[in-house]
This record gives C-alpha cells, structure tokens and sequence, in this order.
C-alpha cells in the first residue's frame, strides 16, 4: 500500500510542476488554433476558443460538465474524431514498466527498507532456480494490490495506443519481472496470475473510467482537474500523458471513445449480525458505486470491456474500508433477438471479485459466459436481468484458524486458501416507474483447495432489496444481505457460518 | 496402445464419413463426437437417434437424443433430448429437454423443460419449466414455471409460476403466482398472489403477503399492508390500509416507553392505524431492546385541533430475560391512549399523547404490570 502510495504522491507532485498554468495552455490552444486555421480552413473559429479560454471554469463547473455527459457515446458525437488513430508504440511501455518496477523496489529499498526487497545477483539466480511457490502474503496484498499493481502495467501499454489483447501481455511481463527479478521471495504462482488477470480487468476498467473524464477539448482549470481525475484513476496512464505531453495538448475534437454510463451511489447505516447473535452484531456506516458502463443492449459489434459492470463497497466502522470491489467486463459477445422488442446480450465475460469482510474473505479471478436480457417493456414495468457462470481461475476463501499456513519462520501465516473453481451469479431489478424497485442479486463462490486446506469452501450470497422512489433518481430503501459460507475439509470439521447483514440506504442515480 | 486405436478410428471414421455422405437426410441413428466429427454430415440431417460424445449439431431429432456436454438442434425437437451442460433448439419443442446446465428454446412449443440451472424461451410455451435457478420466458407461457429462485414471463402466464425468490409476469397473470419474496404482475392479477410482496396493476383476483399493492383493486387483499393507489371496488383486509384517499403519514417522536420512534400512520375519514417502531426501550432493563406498535383509532378532527384516541399492541424485543428464570426475552403490551394533534404547516405538525400501557413480562404465564406512557413528536407529509 505505502509503495502506492508513494507512486500517487509522486505522480501529483509531477502533474501540478508541469506546464499546466492556464497560460501556457492558453497559448498551445492559440497557436494550434492560428495553425489549424492557416492549414486547414475553418474548423472551427477563433471566437468559440475565445470564449473557451475565457471562460471561468472551475471544479464545480468540471463535476457539472461531467454529469450532462454522462449519456453521450462520444462514437456518436458530432465532435467526436473518428478518423483519428492512436499510435502505437511497444516499446515504451516496456520501459516505463520497468522503470516503474525499478522505482517501486527502490522505495522498498532504500525509503522503507523491506527484507523481501534486498536482491542480489544470488537472488535473481535462486528465484530461476526454484519452483514456483503459493506465497502467504496478506488477502489484502494478493487480492488486491498486486491486481492493482497489475493494472499500471497494463495501462502504460493501453496510453500507448495499444489494444486491450495487445496490453494485457505487459501485465503478465511486469509481473514476471517483479516476481524473478525484484524481490528475494521466491516467484509465486498466486501473484503472476493475480496481477496478469486482476490487472487486465481492473486496467482495462480505470481506462474506460480515466477516458469519460479527460476531453483534450478543454482548457484552464477544468482541463486541470479532468487530468488530476484521470490521473487518479489510471495513474499509470496519466504519467504516460505527461510523459508525452497530452497533458497539455489540445485537440478540437474529441478522441476518446466512450460508452453511456449509468451509476447509483447508495449510502446509509448497515447492521452485521451472526446467526443467533442479533443483538451482538457491529455497525456500519456503508457507502455502495454499482457503475454500468455501456448500454449491453444496443446492437454494435463489440470491444472488449464496451460493457462492464463495478461494484465497490467501502464501509466506515468496523468492517475494512475496502469491502467489496467486483468488475464484471464483457470480453467479447454479441446481441440476439429472436422477436424485435426483445433484448439480449451473450457473451463471455471477465470476473474481478474481492471481498473482505470481518466474516469472510473471498478474492477470485474468473472466466465465464453470461446472458443480461430485458424484458419486452410493459407499460412503466421494466425488468432486466443477468446471469453468468464461471471458471475461478484462481481464487482465495477464508480459512479457519486450524487449518492457518505460517511460513517457516513462524512470522507469517496466510488464513486464506488458494484453490479454483466456479461461481455463479444472478441478478435482477424489476422497476416501476416513478415508484421504486426491487432487486435480487444471488452470487455464489465455490473453490476447490490447492493450496491450503484440502477440500472446498463455499460463500453463497443472497442480496434482496427494495427501494422507494422520492424523485426520479433518488431512492429510499432496505437491503438484506444473507451471506453463508460452508467449508467441507478434508482432515479438519467442516465449517459453515451464515452472517446477516441489514442496510437501510439513500440513493442516487445518475 | 490398444485401448487408444479402437476410440481413433472411430474420429477417423466420422471424419471420412463428413465427406462421403450427402446433406440433409434423414438418418435414424447419429453418433457424434463434437460436430463435425460425426455421422451427419450437416447440420441440416434429421436424425431418430442421436448420441453426442461431447456433443451434436443436427436439424431435427424425431426420437431420443443423448448428449454429452451439448446440443444444437437448428429445427425441431419432437421427442426427448438429455445434455450435459447446454442444449439449445432453433426452432420448436414438442416433447422433453433436459439438461444440467441451461436449456434455451427460440421458437417456443409445448412439453417439459428442465434445466439444472435455468430455462430460456423466445416464443410462446406450453407445458413445465422447471428449473434449479431460473425460468425465463419471453413470450407468454401457459403452464408452470418453477424454479428455485425466480420465474420470468416477459407477458401472459396461465396456471402457475412458483418460485422461492420471486415471479415476474410481464402483463397478464391468470392462476397462481407463489414465491417467498416478491410477486409482480405488469398489468393484471386475475388469479392468485401469494408473497411477501406482490404488486399488480388491476388486482381481479386475490393478493395475499405482507405487502400487496395495486392501482385498482376489484379482487380481495389481505396482508398487512395493503396498497390501493387509484381505485378501491374490491375488498382489503389488513393491519395498515392506503386507499386513494388515504392520507399516510410519518410520525417521528419518543416518549417513556422509547426514547426515539418512527412510524407511518394511514388516516382514513377519521380512522387511523399506526406502525411505530421504537429503540431502545426505557423500560427495558437492557441495553438493546426494540419495540412494534401497532395502533387502531379515531380521530376527532376538530378545527383547530385534532383529538386522537387509539387502542394499541406492543411487542417488545430484548436482549436478555426480563425476569430471572423466565423466558421474558420478548415481551408484549396493551396500549389505551388519547391525544392532541395541531398541524402547523401543510405538511408538519405536532401531537402529544398519554396513557396506559398494561404490560405483560412474558409471552409465556405472563404477568401484567400498569404503565402510564406518554409520548410526543412530529408527523410529517
């Protein structure tokens, strides 16, 4: 985390000491302007950048601006640049993402001094030498940072014009690099796959998410802000931006292409409790993002992640922060209709889950085919619904204290499994227009021990909910979260727990 | 070596075979390892008996078919067909699909569908879906959907949807929607609704859950909550009651007995009933303590003021036993109370309110105890 930290910290430094005055943009925008104008006729007219660079734009203004787009598919947008191409380059991500492995070791290093992080030319030789090993890193570390890790890989290869299949190798190179070349750990299996497969869907996600905020377009403090959000986002996209200068380069139309979005924020008090401990339960304070990016059920030709889903979790009390972060991406798919108000997309799809939870814990990297569909719209009743299935590729469950793994000093114990699987998930939302809905969310987790304890665990979760409507886009409303876990060990008794969790929320949509 | 050579030559086998036999015959026996490595030579061959090793892509099948993981079927299925994980038919079912996994069907049809995971149809069905998750029909299916969690009919369903989550009928629904959590028929109930919640539009029929709520009720509800939003002709029997000219209202106070309240009260001509849960309990002798209260009563609505008076139950919930060595975790009241209510503004007022609680220390032998509770707040809307 401090290694992210400290890349984020350096990054903004970096950003706000770059020629980002308002000026100095300003005079890019007059003499791109004056050049255009002189090459290439009227494009646009000096009067409009007038009124762009004078405006008074300010943060307020950007956030404002960000939300009347939030329906605009840009592909479709007088002001979008279809002829223009990225170039490509493969080189320079390579460098960047060994520059970027080089500065995270050197922290751990010489900053923060970590045992791990004392290599040699022996190290590098034992770590090609040695099998690879399931390492016993926190749920926290192998579940998510290292997928984060893995996404600023991939994103140095996005930001230079590289497609999602040809950047997703760079999350698996940074991450061999990391395991045999900068630690003295021995290289793990856990990490390589975590990182590769968290790191392609959860960078191609901040990729999407950093393109709906940038728009070269802009100018003076919005353009500042629509970078720092983007930056933010995909930090590793943003240094390359720097890097390359499109920090500050305007361009008259857009180049990014982006999908309609569709988001709740729901916030409100949550109350956990363990079967049969109503009264012994822990309070919460929950803020829930379910972000839909693109529209599954307009008939295109489809990229991968044109349509992805995140859930995010972040809880104030005693559950961790980060309770629940889940990507779900389309890789590839395509509309069917068998009569012409129906409305289908199947597809095969990419899974990113990570919940940690005082509970539970289960992280798990998936592939696995799914069908959303909507129903035949009746009049002010709209039903969608998904449903997918899966490969767990590799995930991680909870353990129970007998079974925990210590490392041979005894310093350390991992009290997780590692094993592989299936899961499955269904969901579905039935809303009445201008009264409320209901949503039904059934998700289920099944891992197979490979390393750990033998045998299965099991993490079934039922999530009703209903929801009042106050306003168009403002809800009221009550979820019940059933959450059971079953363990079936080999050598240890089997484990079942089942927690409840109520929550009573406020949201809003837009 | 042995054992490789007898399952080679037979892929090898079908593979000649693909190129020596014509397309689109009718074929009483396929066997079929993954298509195109099979008897059929085409996907347009129609075939009595059919074997898929892993699986088979055929036209029709007239007869009985078997397939390992899965099955297309470009025509129609008359017959009985059982897959592994996926079987898809192009155009109608007359007879059985079953499989582990998913069934889909494009062109609808009559007969038995059953899938270990769920159910797709694009068309008009008759007959079972039963499935161990979900049915989904986007059409209209006269017959019975079960499944394990919920039930989908993009519009009309005739007989019975029956599922442990929830049954969604897109338009008309005539027979019997059962489910745990949540029924909803788009435009009319013309049977029975049995949930926790079920909505409609015309209710024809009968409602019954904790919440049942319609625009216009020409049929019976009875539940607790009952939702009449534009047209009351039918009959409600409930413990709250929102009729047209209903006005519902929240009550937000406290008072001797719970220190904070929230409820909503329905208001009626006078008669009101009221819901109100309070925490934590003051005179409970624990920490955590919850209480309900469920009030019946008139209101003298006189011109300046209000005059409320109302007969109520109390369940209280506690932590721990109220009396040592009986059960007394939960415990419960009768309440006889009167007061004043002054509305302020159009949508805020005031009201105070006192009497007697006879309380009960226990469910079980209880003994009863008097009370005198008062209580105030705000009502708002």
């Amino acid at each position: 985390m401090k290694k992210l930290l400290f890349i984020s910290l350096f990054l903004i430094i970096t950003l706000s000491s770059n020629i980002y005055s308002q000026d100095s943009i300003s005079v890019k925008i007059k003499q791109n302007a004056k050049l255009k104008l002189s090459n290439l006729g009227k494009d646009y007219s000096l009067v409009s950048l007038d009124n762009q660079y004078a405006k008074k734009d300010c943060f307020r203004d950007t956030i404002k601006s960000l939300l009347r787009k939030k329906n605009i598919n840009r592909t479709g947008d007088k002001e979008f640049d279809s002829t223009f191409k990225a170039k490509k380059n493969y080189l320079l991500p390579i460098g960047e993402v060994i520059v970027l492995n080089i500065g995270i070791w050197s922290i751990s290093r010489y900053l923060n001094p970590q045992p791990w992080a004392r290599i040699s030319i022996n190290s590098i030789k034992e770590n090609f030498k040695k099998m690879w090993v399931w390492d016993s890193d926190h749920f926290e570390t192998n579940q998510f940072l290292h997928p984060y890790h893995g996404n600023t890989y991939f994103n140095f290869a996005r930001a230079n014009g590289l497609s999602f299949w040809e950047s997703a190798p760079y999350s698996l190179g940074g991450s061999l690099m990391w395991e045999l070349f900068m630690e003295t750990n021995y290289p793990s299996k856990n990490d390589l796959i975590t990182t590769t497969m968290g790191g392609i869907s959860l960078g191609e996600m901040t990729y999407r998410l950093s393109s709906l905020v940038l728009d070269d377009r802009k100018s003076g403090s919005e353009r500042f802000w629509r970078e720092a959000g983007a930056l933010l986002i995909a930090p590793t996209r943003g240094l390359n931006r720097i890097i390359k200068g499109d920090v500050s380069r305007y361009r008259p139309k857009s180049i990014y292409e982006i999908e309609p979005v569709k988001s709740t924020i729901m916030a409100g008090p949550s109350y956990f409790y363990e079967i049969g401990g109503i009264y012994k339960g822990n309070g919460n304070l929950s803020l829930k993002l379910d972000l839909y990016y693109g529209n599954p059920f307009t008939e295109k030709s489809r990229k991968p992640y044109d349509f992805f889903n995140i859930k995010g979790i972040f809880s104030i009390g005693t559950q961790p922060i980060i309770s629940q972060v889940s990507v779900l991406g389309l890789l590839f798919g395509k509309n069917y209709k068998h009569k012409s108000d129906q409305r289908m997309l199947i597809g095969m799809f990419q899974h990113f889950d990570f919940y940690s939870n005082v509970y539970y814990k289960i992280g798990a990297n998936s592939l696995g085919a799914g069908i959303i569909y909507k129903f035949p719209a009746v009049s002010d009743v709209d039903f969608e619904s998904g449903m997918h299935a899966g490969w767990i590729v590799l995930g991680g469950g909870s353990n129970i204290k007998e079974a925990f793994k210590y490392e041979a000093d005894g310093t350390a114990y991992r009290d997780y499994n590692y094993g592989t699987g299936f899961t499955y998930k269904f969901e579905s939302i039935v809303t009445l227009k201008d009264k409320g809905y209901l949503f039904l969310g059934l998700y289920n987790y099944k891992i197979y021990t490979i390393d750990g304890a033998d045998g299965s665990d099991n993490l079934l979760m039922f999530t009703p909910r209903i929801a009042i409507a106050l306003s168009p886009n403002t809800n009221i409303g009550f979820e019940y979260n059933s959450y059971i876990r079953s363990s079936d060990y080999k050598k240890y008794e089997d484990y079942t727990t089942r927690v409840y969790e109520m929550k009573l929320f406020i949201s809003n949509s837009f | 070596m042995i054992k490789l050579r007898f399952p080679l030559l037979a892929v090898i086998l079908l593979a000649v075979n693909s190129s020596l036999f014509s397309q689109g015959k009718d074929l009483p026996v396929n066997l079929s390892v993954i298509y195109p490595v099979s008897i059929n030579t085409s996907k347009s061959d129609n075939v009595n008996f059919n074997i898929g090793i892993i699986g088979s892509n055929i036209n029709s099948l007239k007869g009985f078919g078997v397939n390992g993981i899965y099955s297309v079927l470009e025509g129609d299925l008359n017959g009985v067909q059982i897959n592994g994980v996926y079987s898809e038919t192009r155009k109608k079912l007359k007879g059985a699909q079953l499989s582990v996994g998913i069934n889909a069907l494009t062109e609808g049809g009559r007969g038995l569908m059953l899938g270990g995971i769920g159910n797709i149809v694009f068309d008009d069905f008759s007959g079972i879906q039963l499935s161990g998750i979900s049915n989904l029909a986007f059409e209209s299916v006269r017959g019975f959907q079960i499944a394990g969690l919920y039930n989908m009919a993009g519009k009309d369903v005739n007989i019975m949807q029956f599922g442990l989550a929830g049954n969604v009928t897109g338009m008309k629904m005539k027979g019997l929607q059962v489910s745990g959590l949540f029924n909803l028929a788009g435009i009319s109930n013309k049977g029975m609704q049995v949930s926790s919640i079920n909505i409609t539009k015309s209710q024809n029929g009968v409602q019954f859950g904790f919440v049942n709520a319609c625009d216009n009720n020409e049929g019976l509800q009875f539940g607790i909550l009952n939702v009449v939003g534009k047209k009351q002709n039918g009959t409600t029997i409930g413990l709250l009651n929102a009729f047209p000219d209903t006005k519902v209202q929240l009550l937000i106070g406290g008072g001797n007995f719970a220190y904070a309240t929230i409820g909503a009260r329905f208001k009626t001509n006078g008669i009101y009933t009221s819901l109100v849960m309070g925490a934590p309990v003051a005179i409970s002798n624990t920490t955590k303590s919850i209480l309900f209260n469920y009030n019946f009563g008139y209101s003298f609505d006189l011109k300046y003021l209000n005059i409320n008076t109302d007969l109520g139950f109390t369940h209280i919930a506690n932590e721990s036993n109220q009396v040592e060595n009986k059960s007394s975790k939960n415990q419960f009241g009768i309440t006889i109370k009167a007061g004043l209510e002054k509305q302020i503004l159009s949508k805020l007022g005031i009201f105070v309110n006192g009497g007697f609680l006879y309380l009960a220390d226990s469910y079980n032998s209880p003994s009863f105890s008097n009370k005198f509770v008062i209580e105030g707040g705000f009502t708002l809307l």
